[in-house]
């Protein structure tokens, strides 16, 4: 096997390289061939499914106004690609309007977790707003961007570091409430100013998902930053089940 | 559903993006590198038409992947990575995203915070980036007014010959970048050195130019011999004055880390690596600032004590002093040593034995015998393999004296010349400096006993002296010690000499120009990308294309010449250097300035490169051999270029691995030579520099978000939001004693900044305060080179304490720090700590 990162070969010994412990190229082959053909699915047409009754294109299309507006994707912000389902549904066109007949679609809001089940200082994973797509939700006793609940100290942010995509599972650290360093490169995220990266290479801050408490019910809403790997936070993936 | 609105509010304001188009298949490629460190990645820049965009099959876009990206691919394009460009007249989206492929450098397509937004870089007037420079601009009555290119080189050309004629060669001034592509630093030296021939010359990092390393220099030693795989392949990493994983990241991420070796760091500063080194069993020699000479002298004397020395190689390489006494060069002749003569000083110099070098340096005794012991084997049979590494925190302190110390510990512990076993430099910049001409040393005003070395420029311009000046690529304010005296000088003899330019009729500006100049004044042309604090001073501001905008080559710190190639069209009507300094030196009646494209100086400099470590000529021999343009020629090798020095064996290009591999040094004799690492020349120079009562040391330091001075930086807003103003890092114990918390405004001071002419002023700076215990109690870290605030202004600036070499000492600034107030930056800055492993 040939590491992903280092280059090494070797012959024996799992999936990870022996010196740097990047996964084997062979190792990220299958997996990204695996999360192809699961991706497909029984659409042999080859286009993802992007919500009920829409396409990847028509989703594309609705996203960015028509492929002219390219160019403009980077000052376009998340509110803007919203979700919405094929019969108009839920869903609200975005405040600032536009074309009735741009298709916009939108994050829906789905229930991630009971204020009572959260422990101060310990995550709780969920995924959101496609399948695969990791998130955490962590109550961090000191206010955060963002953050909701009555001290406004509830956050939740993608798993995916933003530098090469590595895992970011299980390094909170609760007496900095950062998340960090990864073990890849050694980028770490502070997660009181929204997932701003405090020393490390990432080129994106760590995506917030946006949150909202009605009672006892904390729904995320929406996610601030594009979630790594993906070029758009709803294209290329299976939505969520979503629980209200 | 209800939008709830509460879930965003107070969201700090970085650029939160929700797509990021796939170029399509058929999307233009180009190679290209990353513009900032040493390690210089290799890019890929995917051009393609605004208006189209591929799809999420890897056969449906250029990048060849299925999307969502998977970790680690190295191929995923974060939003900071895509922009607009004009490229070839037509608007085009554009991803500049790490080689995937690559298999030097950034391996598997990794990259640092700094590449990794690189696109953001590229003139978009639609970004931040909007003020780039675009018309040559004429200070008319007190403000920049746009004229045209052929007013503002008639301008530069009349005056310097004006200059030169009636105040002579020393009067004309150049101040430029060292580390730019060869194609614009061989033409602007073959103007200032050679056609003009002025001394009176400087890169943007010193006051006179000359070698940076002159110790290491005088043992033989090639500064950047080594090769990135030394790094892994090490045993045992000896690193001083330098942060790598925030100043060379993927040097660090992909090399040092992974390779195992134990890392010994040598740094006042507790930084990330240096916790890292200690978390993987290695070592943190948390030094005294200025004291490195006493801390390599008693490892070397621990070594010698315990007989751990490598005999074999000292008794086949190192010259006697016979051999010493017959070199050519002087320097080395006066400070060369055997090893007998390394031998006795080492371990005669009191303040070498271990207890006293222990109390010098605030290293603990034993922990200088780990070292030892650790780069050595401590006797054992098999020597591991050493390599040591040094940067700024070196040699930006004492500079001949560090430097021929650490040259010291590569030769008595045989580290040179193979595979894990090297002695080099990090590096500050990639490496361009090809120059186009010999610096004229014969016509420098500065001796040191008897012998000429290279000129003062900043003392020179202090004194009045310089008539014109030309600074290229730099903030020149900023990046001298003593700040405040040149931008005092330079208001004096620019602004507040008469005449002032009153029309942008060029006639009559010249003429006012000029009498300017004859009445002791100066004439100040500044060549930039963007404006900064150095333009307020300039009569004439010349606006320069650079990195994507033009074809041009340059080295790694491992010697890898790579083609960065253009993927921008340049703004308005910026032009490359070469281009500028080109028409200004034809219009001064010079020969050899008549170059049709970059490609023509990359070629004609290839024989100014020969028998020395960028040696390419073979690739420009090939290349007309195979009747291809020499840029063509190294297109074809990509991302991953050659390694220079080049030869040509049996029609194909050879590549320099490291150098040294021979064991041949750079001497006369062609053995090495230690160097005397003057102890007491150190000392004294501490007790004049040193901080006396509630003075800190006041060090400056590099971070991992930013590159040198920031003129991408300040318009790049995922960046810059991290650091919005210049920070100061100061240790709890001194904060609490001055009521200082995290986040409020501080100023620093000193009444004891000694000037360019050896006088006692005054010297300040603001910035946010960041308490931490990356730094130890009594001494502050600032950023070395922030806009508006220059940590460098309490920097001394007298180079005749170090007259060897004419050297500031950037790491060693001293000042007082006093709590100006709160600001709202304490809620929106991150003060997490910066060394969490």
């Amino acid at each position: 096997m040939k590491c992903s990162e280092c280059g090494r070969i070797w012959h024996v010994g799992g999936d990870k390289c022996p010196t740097c412990t990047a996964f084997s190229e062979e190792y990220l082959r299958e997996q990204a061939s695996a999360a192809a053909s699961e991706a497909e699915g029984p659409d042999s047409s080859g286009e993802v499914t992007a919500g009920r009754g829409f396409s990847r294109r028509d989703f594309l299309i609705g996203a960015v106004g028509g492929g002219a507006a390219a160019s403009v994707a980077i000052l376009v912000p998340v509110a803007l690609t919203e979700w919405i389902d094929d019969d108009g549904g839920d869903g609200a066109p975005p405040d600032d309007g536009g074309s009735p007949a741009v298709v916009v679609a939108t994050f829906r809001r789905t229930k991630i977790a009971s204020l009572s089940d959260l422990t101060p200082g310990e995550p709780l994973d969920f995924e959101y707003p496609l399948e695969g797509q990791s998130n955490f939700v962590v109550k961090l006793g000191a206010p955060a961007h963002g953050g909701v609940g009555e001290e406004g100290d509830i956050v939740a942010f993608s798993y995916a570091c933003t530098h090469m995509g590595c895992p970011l599972n299980g390094l909170y650290k609760d007496e900095h409430r950062i998340l960090g360093p990864c073990s890849c490169h050694y980028t770490t995220f502070d997660l009181t100013r929204g997932g701003l990266v405090v020393l490390g290479q990432a080129t994106e801050n760590l995506p917030q998902i946006t949150l909202a408490l009605d009672g006892d019910d904390l729904y995320a809403t929406g996610v601030m930053g594009l979630i790594f790997g993906y070029r758009d936070n709803l294209a290329d993936g299976t939505p969520v089940e979503v629980t209200a | 559903m209800t939008k709830d609105k509460q879930g965003v509010s107070g969201v700090s304001p970085g650029p939160l993006v929700s797509r990021v188009p796939a170029p399509p298949a058929d999307a233009t490629i180009k190679n290209i590198c990353c513009e900032y460190c040493p390690v210089a990645c290799g890019y890929k820049a995917y051009l393609w038409p605004v208006g189209t965009e591929g799809g999420a099959k890897a056969d449906e876009n250029a990048l060849s992947i299925d999307y969502p990206a998977f970790l680690q691919s190295g191929n995923w394009p974060s939003p900071t990575m895509f922009n607009t460009v004009t490229f070839e007249g037509k608007p085009h989206n554009v991803i500049v995203i790490p080689d995937g492929d690559s298999e030097v450098g950034n391996i598997g397509g990794t990259h640092s915070v700094r590449g990794g937004s690189i696109a953001q870089k590229l003139y978009n007037p639609q970004t931040p980036t909007a003020d780039r420079l675009q018309m040559p601009l004429l200070r008319v009555r007190g403000t920049l007014q746009p004229i045209s290119w052929d007013a503002a080189t008639d301008i530069v050309a009349e005056v310097s010959k004006h200059v030169i004629e009636n105040h002579g060669e020393l009067a004309w001034g150049m101040k430029r970048y060292s580390y730019q592509f060869y194609e614009n630093v061989y033409a602007v030296t073959k103007l200032a050195l050679g056609a003009i021939g002025s001394p009176n010359h400087a890169p943007h990092h010193a006051p006179a130019d000359g070698d940076d390393v002159p110790g290491l220099s005088d043992t033989g030693i090639d500064a950047f011999g080594s090769a990135y795989e030394d790094d892994r392949e090490a045993d045992v990493l000896f690193i001083s004055g330098s942060d790598p994983y925030e100043t060379k990241t993927v040097r660090f991420t992909t090399w040092m880390a992974v390779g195992g070796a134990t890392m010994i760091y040598v740094d006042p500063r507790r930084t990330f690596s240096a916790a890292f080194a200690e978390s993987r069993g290695g070592l943190h020699l948390q030094i005294n600032p200025g004291t490195d000479t006493a801390l390599y002298g008693a490892i070397a004397r621990v070594i010698l004590d315990n007989g751990w020395e490598d005999s074999e190689f000292i008794a086949d390489y190192i010259a006697s002093s016979g051999e010493v006494a017959a070199e050519g060069k002087w320097r080395r002749v006066q400070f060369g040593q055997s090893f007998d003569d390394f031998k006795s000083y080492i371990t005669s110099e009191p303040a070498f034995a271990l207890e006293e070098a222990a109390r010098i340096t605030g290293v603990p005794a034993e922990k200088i015998t780990q070292t030892a012991e650790l780069m050595t084997g401590g006797g054992a049979a098999e020597r591991p393999k050493l390599s040591i590494r040094f940067e700024k925190g070196l040699y930006w302190s004492h500079n001949y004296e560090n430097t021929a110390a650490i040259g010291n510990l590569g030769l008595v512990t045989g580290s040179i010349g193979s595979v894990g076993r090297s002695t080099s430099r990090l590096g500050g910049h990639q490496r361009g400096g090809q120059s186009g001409a010999s610096y004229p040393l014969d016509k420098s005003p500065h001796e040191f006993e008897g012998h000429k070395v290279e000129m003062d420029q900043d003392r020179w311009v202090v004194q009045g002296n310089t008539r014109f000046m030309w600074a290229i690529g730099t903030n020149w304010i900023g990046a001298s010690a003593c700040s405040q005296q040149i931008s005092d000088s330079l208001r004096q003899l620019i602004q507040e000499t008469d005449p002032q330019v009153t029309t942008a009729d060029t006639a009559v500006a010249i003429e006012q120009l000029k009498q300017r100049v004859d009445n002791g004044g100066m004439v100040f042309v500044h060549q930039e990308i963007y404006p900064n604090d150095t333009t307020e001073f300039a009569d004439l501001v010349l606006p320069a294309a650079a990195w994507g905008e033009e074809d041009f080559a340059r080295n790694s710190a491992e010697r890898r010449l790579r083609i960065y190639e253009k993927i921008s069209d340049p703004p308005g009507e910026a032009r490359p250097d070469w281009k500028i300094v080109a028409e200004v030196a034809q219009k001064m009646g010079f020969d050899g300035f008549d170059w049709a494209d970059s490609n023509e100086i990359f070629e004609e400099a290839s024989e100014r490169s020969r028998g020395g470590r960028r040696d390419y000529a073979a690739l420009v021999e090939k290349a007309r051999a195979e009747g291809k343009r020499g840029h063509d020629l190294l297109r074809e090798f990509g991302t991953q270029g050659l390694q220079t020095p080049l030869t040509l064996e049996g029609g194909e290009l050879v590549e320099t691995p490291r150098l040294h591999a021979d064991l041949k040094f750079k001497t006369d004799s062609g053995k090495a030579n230690f160097v005397r690492a003057d102890w007491s020349a150190v000392n004294a120079r501490n007790e004049i520099l040193g901080p006396e009562g509630d003075e800190l040391w006041i060090t400056n330091m590099r971070v991992n978000h930013y590159w040198n001075n920031l003129s991408d930086f300040t318009r790049r807003p995922y960046t810059f939001q991290r650091y919005p103003v210049n920070f100061i890092e100061i240790n709890p114990q001194d904060a609490e004693s001055k009521g200082i918390e995290s986040g409020d405004m501080v100023s620093i001071d000193s009444n004891r900044v000694i000037n360019q002419l050896g006088q006692q002023v005054t010297g300040g700076f603001t910035a946010v305060a960041y308490i931490t215990d990356i730094v130890p109690p009594g001494l502050a870290s600032a950023y070395f080179h922030f806009p508006r605030q220059p940590a460098n202004s309490v920097v001394s600036a007298d180079t005749s304490l170090q007259p060897l070499n004419l050297r500031y000492q950037f790491k060693l600034g001293r000042g007082k720090i006093t709590r100006i107030g709160p600001t709202e930056l304490a809620e929106r800055m991150s003060f997490a700590p910066r060394n969490i492993v």
